[in-house]
């Protein structure tokens, strides 16, 4: 009898290991919160791809999308807020892992020996029928504020302020920076309200509100030699601060 | 020691203190040209205008030495007269309100987009439309709805003319000249250079002393007419006690010097509260952003490239 459980266990650990056949392709470099990061998935047949599960963790503030490409090679899209390491794995016939755990806890329980070998011939048979397999990778999403962009990037800066609630400061910082001739020639400071020629809001200002998508004004925005906006930072509160940051992030005069 | 301006030591600065203008006209044979504002037309300046003071802060006076002295340093390079760049001459013109809005256009067009993009205006391209004749004066709420609803031209400078041809917009016109013609199609630029609308935060009105010394120290000038004439106020300074706001005439070279945004510029003057509250019981104003032209972005990545 003692031999009998040892070969089933010699055969459920083979299944197990046989059953690590899905390869899940996943970045090697940490990805930003919130950037979407595609992860391939293969060694899965077509017919297996219905019944396959995906499992991951930590779930909060993740979206995980399975997919195919015009090929038919599966992948999953995958992106987070937080920072931290996720686990993700890809199972097919994962419900075999509920029987194999069942039988083992009626053999702790010291079931009936008849029950226990109705449960294992049906264990036996399935198993060579449904071999459960599974893959698993763990990609990491970075902290902290994104990276700079390399130096020289930036071409100009926009210090956008809100109309509707001066500050009181600013007005004697953005003289001193205006007469700093070779900094004045790369900063426009704009208000939200500011129009065009045509009654609209201004390009930029309406292009530097969608971009901060709500973040609080005054703010200091970096722009790129293509126009495309860079970075955004609260406004610095003098003028040597503001000059310190855009140097930080690349720009010079 | 209560602090002095470094302006007011200057040798016979007193000379340009509350000058009265209908004499100084007179003596240095020039001419003023503010019209006071009718009754109706003073109510149409205070219903559409809203009220600096509720919209902007309001320094008390206790901190207005502390406030002058920060921005005088190196040179005033906390003062909007630094972004000015040359004085104004109205030649024997009563265009003194044009050269008053021209000037304060000019000067919100730097503090948004910078020195590196300075265009001076043209103040008889407005004046022209708002005077019956070219020594007759016209009024400070016309040229408000004017620059709101119309513009001003560039003037025609070498550097101006160079942007027509560069095709950033289409026309200048001479700074002076009542009878110079317009060229067609004029509008459309002068639409280019218009202020910001009142509701958009364009104009405001300025109503007590306390706030028009506050909008000179948030970087905004003020204007306001007195003794017939208009003029433009940049700036302010204290002579330990009292305070005066600095204005920039538009007589050529005329009163004293300060340093301006690349040059020494002689062309100003200094009122005392007293005066101050004589233009604001008279309906005085403050520019606080001119609209951003389409044209503008190309200019700046020309200018980069």
């Amino acid at each position: 009898m003692r031999r009998a459980i040892a070969g089933c266990w010699l055969l459920l650990l083979a299944a197990i290991a046989a059953g690590q056949e899905i390869r899940l392709d996943a970045p090697t470099e940490p990805i930003q919160p919130r950037e979407y990061c595609q992860i391939l998935v293969s060694g899965l047949a077509d017919a297996e791809l219905a019944g396959a599960t995906i499992d991951w963790s930590p779930r909060e503030g993740t979206t995980l999308m399975p997919a195919r490409m015009w090929g038919g090679q599966p992948f999953l899209l995958f992106s987070a807020r937080q920072p931290g390491k996720y686990s993700i794995t890809v199972s097919v016939h994962a419900w075999r892992t509920n029987l194999d755990a069942a039988i083992d806890a009626a053999r702790r329980a010291a079931i009936d020996t008849e029950s226990l070998q109705l449960l294992t011939d049906v264990q036996r048979q399935l198993a060579g029928r449904y071999p459960p397999k599974s893959g698993s990778c763990v990609l990491e999403v970075a902290g902290g504020p994104p990276p700079p962009p390399p130096p020289g990037k930036l071409a100009r800066a926009l210090i956008l302020l809100d109309s509707a609630s001066p500050n009181e400061e600013q007005g004697l910082q953005l003289n001193l920076l205006r007469n700093d001739k070779p900094w004045s020639k790369l900063i426009e400071i704009l208000e939200t309200r500011q129009q065009d020629e045509n009654e609209q809001p201004a390009a930029l200002v309406a292009a530097a509100i969608k971009y901060l998508d709500g973040r609080p004004l005054p703010r200091l925005i970096g722009l790129g030699s293509d126009g495309a906006f860079c970075f955004d930072v609260e406004l610095p509160q003098s003028a040597e601060k503001i000059k310190a940051t855009l140097i930080e992030r690349g720009l010079k005069p | 020691m209560s602090y002095m301006s470094p302006i007011l030591q200057q040798a016979g600065a007193d000379r340009w203190l509350d000058v009265d203008f209908d004499r100084e006209a007179e003596a240095q044979g020039r001419l003023c040209g503010c019209l006071p504002m009718p009754d109706r037309m003073r109510a149409s300046f205070e219903a559409k205008l809203p009220v600096y003071e509720a919209a902007f802060p309001v320094y008390p006076r206790a901190q207005w030495p502390d406030l002058i002295a920060e921005r005088d340093a190196n040179q005033g390079a906390g003062w909007i007269y630094r972004r000015i760049r040359r004085g104004h001459d109205q030649d024997g013109e009563g265009t003194c309100v044009y050269n008053m809005l021209s000037l304060g256009m000019q000067i919100a067009w730097c503090q948004a987009f910078g020195d590196h993009v300075w265009i001076p205006f043209s103040p008889v391209s407005g004046y022209r439309w708002n005077a019956p004749g070219p020594r007759t004066g016209s009024n400070v709420w016309d040229s408000i709805v004017w620059s709101e609803n119309h513009g001003l031209l560039p003037e025609d400078t070498p550097e101006n003319k160079a942007l027509v041809a560069a095709g950033y917009f289409g026309h200048t016109h001479p700074a002076v000249g009542y009878g110079s013609k317009f060229q067609s199609g004029w509008e459309e630029t002068a639409k280019l250079f218009r202020a910001s609308p009142q509701e958009q935060g364009g104009w405001y009105r300025v109503t007590t002393v306390e706030g028009w010394f506050s909008a000179l120290f948030d970087g905004r000038g003020c204007g306001g007419g007195r003794d017939s004439h208009a003029i433009w106020h940049v700036g302010a300074t204290i002579d330990g006690s009292s305070v005066r706001s600095i204005y920039c005439n538009s007589w050529g070279k005329w009163g004293a010097t300060l340093q301006g945004s690349d040059r020494p510029i002689t062309s100003f003057g200094f009122d005392s509260e007293a005066k101050v509250r004589t233009m604001v019981s008279r309906g005085a104003f403050c520019l606080v952003s001119m609209r951003r032209p389409t044209f503008l972005d190309r200019w700046i990545k020309d200018l980069a490239a």
